[in-house]
């Protein structure tokens, strides 16, 4: 029997079912990542697993036990999974250290020094030991969600679930909690995560659920669902969220802001880093230098340029577009946005080729095309 | 911040007092007794449009209009006291009572005098519920009384200057046929009144030996005449007293027997009191305050109205603010836990609550829902404030637990707790932490509003200023040194409760973890 049985698991609300027909089974030691479009049923799911809801009908067995009978201990059972949430919800009057000892003496009965003890030696863990007397009011978001992985660990539990416990948190703090993550992975410890950080899914994970419609629409391997996902809309999920969108003002352009969301974009992708480099430099060179000065030349201002980043199929290579119609609105002549375009292509970064190309089909000369890769 | 606001506000309080001290005493310390003085007004047209001052529930007003058909306003007072403060204050023009009691106003103070003509002679008496026995046997005794001359003799007992001879006889008879509850009005010197303690006067004189020959033993309660009359109609008490004028209307709801044939008598202002009554020695002021102190703390150990009444309001506080705050808590586990039943049940309550004076929930409580029950004010008046603490304490806790962020409560249940201990270990330490403050100003505020328990004729701290301002007729030191009490009172409560909060407030506390060696 495996560790965990999902069996047409359906839940509905008034006016919405989020989950119709779920059927999965889950062995011990395999990590998971569940993804989807929004509003899919992906949290819903988690929670019926430890019955923070309760599922219109169907079955959940975790071990064997029934976890929709009204017989069984909940509290017992839910001991023996520990949760993540997106919120991170620590107990805000406690301490971080007592957070985690909260669990350990109060439902497991263990001595407050030991587990003090363990406590700090999983706050060494995931590095958060210095802010062991500190309150989570004063943790940033990736404190406070390691310290809230810290907590689930000291219940020692047999699977975690994970709803999307880096959605909160700023780009740069996202990689600190995923790390800790993998670890966790690495220990051989079960694991269903629910994400939007397809870079995670594909290296870390044993198996993607697809969700959408209320159901698991396509399982696999992360090679198979990235890669070559079986059903068109998996395909569609994918491909789609692999595009990035900006839109560049003149004067006032907020230039972190963007630099934020591209990173987060990358991160989140199945973008290597040395690709990632070549298409942020690209998009830096163009919107600091070359635009605003052809915007300023003929004074216009509000938004100059949109920008689309896809990177299709397994990562190689991506194709920027810089959508310049409001330039050429103001009179800009193509002429001269092909100048600025092609100062840029040609070069070599990190050993990348950045070529100007025309977009397919179309000979658009507002729209410059740059091929990375 | 905190800590230096309160001796600051003493000190203007303080100060406060000592200048109304210098302002008002020195003009009315020197009441003389008095020379017949010149009434403000003499005739029935002089009263043409003024203000006339009667206390709750008087029958006079139809009386008055015949003898000055354009009379003014008509305005009702609780307390003799206060309506001869009303007259003095000059918010009245007139005050209607019995003549001995109109007499010995006007003989303690110089600037108010008896209008000349008398209202007319009435009979007064006892009040019995209707349709009782009790009257009729009272009623030949009273009624003996006069003829044999007794009431006379009495009559000018009670009446005279010599207060060394009004002393009543103990109650050392058998009183086999039992106990009689009498609603005594504890304002009228010298027919009912509360002096040293207990009821004294004409009336009670006269009822002891009724009492006696029936063989009941009599159990006094003093409070406002208002309060009298519907004791009597809600059955609270077995029989009323207070020169009580018997009318037609009223013995159409009640039962009467006679005490005595009394002029009602007008009193007003007298003219030249100001120069007629000081003694001009405008240096021994200080003599005119002591003396107003002694009259209104020492004498007849008045003080210990004070003390009881401090006890009662301290006792009415603490016990609805226990209860109340236990209810409200309760309230607050039955809204988890209950369904939608519940939940509107008690936002019913809580609505109702809110939306009522508390003065109408004491009333009711009293005269309807414990009307004929034997429940005392001290009592009703606990449940009164506990209900309405109790539905104020609820909301307030009610508001502080929703404000914790529900996914606390969820990470608490995934960790393996159960709702009980998630409540009670996750969600209450926080919401106490919001709602202790707000809790403590709602009883500060419970503490202020018990004054008016005195409406259900609860000798609270308030009530126990109203007895001494009417026997002693001054207003001063009663009601500062009340006021003294009550802002005392809430300083300590605050302050208690200001220890509590500061106990549990968890962002104060030190950054250690509590049986570990760090
Ligand atoms: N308590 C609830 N009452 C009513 N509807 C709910 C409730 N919780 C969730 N839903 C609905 O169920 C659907 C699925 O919600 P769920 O949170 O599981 O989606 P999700 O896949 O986690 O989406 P996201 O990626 O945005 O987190 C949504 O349409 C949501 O509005
Ligand atoms: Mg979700």
């Amino acid at each position: 029997m495996s560790f965990i049985e999902i069996q047409h698991l359906r839940k509905e609300y008034p006016g919405v079912v989020p989950l119709k027909d779920v059927n999965a089974t889950i062995e011990r030691g395999e990590v998971i990542s569940i993804i989807g479009p929004s509003g899919t049923g992906k949290s819903t799911l988690l929670r019926c697993l430890n019955r923070l809801e309760t599922p219109t009908s169907g079955r959940i067995l975790i071990d064997g036990v029934d976890m929709c009978d009204p017989a069984t201990d909940l509290p017992a059972m839910r001991r023996r999974i520990g949760m993540v949430f997106q919120g991170f919800n620590l107990f805000g009057h406690m301490l971080v250290v007592e957070n985690i000892m909260y669990g350990p003496t109060k439902l497991l009965g263990m001595d407050r020094q030991e587990a003090y003890d363990e406590a700090i030696r999983l706050l060494g863990q995931v590095g958060l030991k210095d802010k062991a007397l500190s309150f989570p009011s004063e943790l940033s978001g990736g404190q406070k969600q390691r310290a809230a992985i810290a907590r689930s660990l000291a219940m020692h539990p047999e699977a975690i679930l994970f709803d999307e416990p880096t959605s909160a948190l700023d780009p740069g703090m996202v990689s600190e909690v995923l790390s800790v993550m993998r670890d966790l992975a690495a220990e051989g410890y079960t694991m269903l995560v629910v994400t939007h950080e397809m870079r995670f899914a594909r290296d870390v994970c044993d198996r993607v659920f697809f969700m959408n419609d209320g159901v698991v629409w396509e399982a696999g391997p992360p090679e198979q669902i990235f890669e070559n996902p079986q059903r068109a809309e998996t395909y569609g999920f994918v491909f789609r969220v692999r595009s990035w969108e900006w839109e560049l003002t003149y004067p006032d352009s907020d230039h972190p802001a963007m630099d934020g969301s591209l990173s987060m974009f990358f991160s989140r992708q199945l973008v290597g880093r040395r690709l990632a480099n070549a298409c942020q430099h690209v998009v830096e060179e163009l919107s600091a230098e070359r635009l605003p000065s052809i915007a300023r030349e003929v004074g216009a201002s509000g938004a100059i340029a949109t920008y689309t980043l896809c990177v299709p199929e397994n990562g190689e290579k991506a194709i920027l577009e810089v959508d310049c119609h409001n330039l050429v609105e103001r009179g800009v002549a193509p002429d001269e946005l092909w100048h600025s375009r092609d100062a840029v292509s040609d070069a070599l970064v990190e050993g990348y080729a950045v070529r100007a190309s025309n977009r397919d089909g179309s000979n658009d000369p507002a729209v410059l095309v740059y091929e990375i890769g | 911040m905190r800590r230096c606001k309160g001796p600051l506000f003493v000190l203007f309080l303080a100060a406060v007092f000592v200048a109304t001290l210098v302002a008002l005493v020195p003009a009315r310390a020197f009441a003389s007794n008095g020379n017949a003085l010149k009434p403000e007004y003499a005739t029935w047209s002089d009263l043409s449009g003024k203000r006339v001052g009667l206390l709750a529930g008087a029958p006079f007003e139809s009386k008055i209009r015949e003898k000055c058909p354009n009379v003014g306003e008509i305005l009702y007072y609780s307390t003799m006291s206060d309506t001869i403060a009303a007259l003095r204050g000059k918010k009245i023009d007139a005050l209607v009572n019995n003549e001995a009691v109109g007499m010995l106003a006007s003989n303690r103070y110089g600037d108010i005098t008896l209008f000349p003509e008398p209202l007319g002679e009435y009979k007064m008496g006892i009040a019995f519920p209707k349709g009782g026995d009790l009257a009729s046997k009272f009623g030949k005794i009273t009624d003996r009384l006069q003829s044999d001359g007794t009431a006379d003799r009495l009559w000018d007992k009670w009446t005279s200057g010599d207060d060394s001879k009004k002393t009543l006889p103990e109650q050392d008879w058998a009183g086999s046929n039992g106990t009689l509850t009498v609603a005594s009005c504890e304002s009228l010197e010298p027919v009912s009144y509360l002096g040293d303690g207990r009821m004294m006067g004409y009336d009670i004189e006269t009822l002891l030996i009724c009492a006696k020959e029936l063989d009941y033993r009599l159990n006094f309660e003093p409070m406002e005449f208002s309060d009298v009359l519907s004791y009597i109609q809600s059955g609270k008490a077995d029989f009323g007293n207070g020169s009580i004028l018997i009318s037609d209307e009223r013995k159409q709801a009640m039962d009467f027997a006679v005490t005595h044939e009394n002029d009602l008598v007008l009193v007003v202002r007298a003219t030249e009191s100001a120069a007629a009554a000081s003694d001009g020695s405008g240096s021994n002021w200080l003599d005119g305050i002591a003396d107003s102190f002694t009259k209104t703390f020492v004498k007849d150990n008045r003080w210990m109205y004070i003390v009881n009444g401090l006890c009662v309001t301290a006792i009415i506080t603490l016990c609805s603010g226990v209860l109340g705050a236990a209810i409200g808590f309760a309230t607050v586990l039955l809204r988890r836990r209950g369904n939608r039943v519940v939940r509107a049940i008690i936002g019913g309550y809580e609505g109702l609550m809110n939306r009522l004076p508390i003065v109408v929930v004491l009333l009711v409580l009293y005269y309807v829902i414990f009307g004929s029950s034997d429940v005392s004010g001290t009592v009703v008046s606990i449940v009164a404030f506990t209900l309405a603490f109790g539905a104020t304490a609820g909301s307030i806790m009610w508001n502080a637990v929703q404000a914790v962020d529900a996914g606390q409560d969820e990470a608490s249940l995934a960790l393996g707790f159960t709702e009980r201990q998630t409540f009670f270990g996750v969600i209450l330490p926080q919401a106490a932490h919001q709602f202790m403050p707000l809790l403590s100003g709602q009883f500060v505020n419970l503490t202020k509003q018990t004054s008016v328990v005195g409406y259900i004729a609860v000798m609270d701290l308030t009530r126990a200023a109203d007895v001494i301002r009417s026997l002693t007729m001054e207003a001063f030191f009663p009601l500062f040194c009340i006021a003294a009490i009550y802002f005392a009172l809430c300083c300590l409560i605050a302050a208690a409760m200001g220890f509590v909060i500061r106990r549990i407030d968890y962002e104060r506390k030190p950054r250690t973890v509590r049986g570990v060696k760090l």
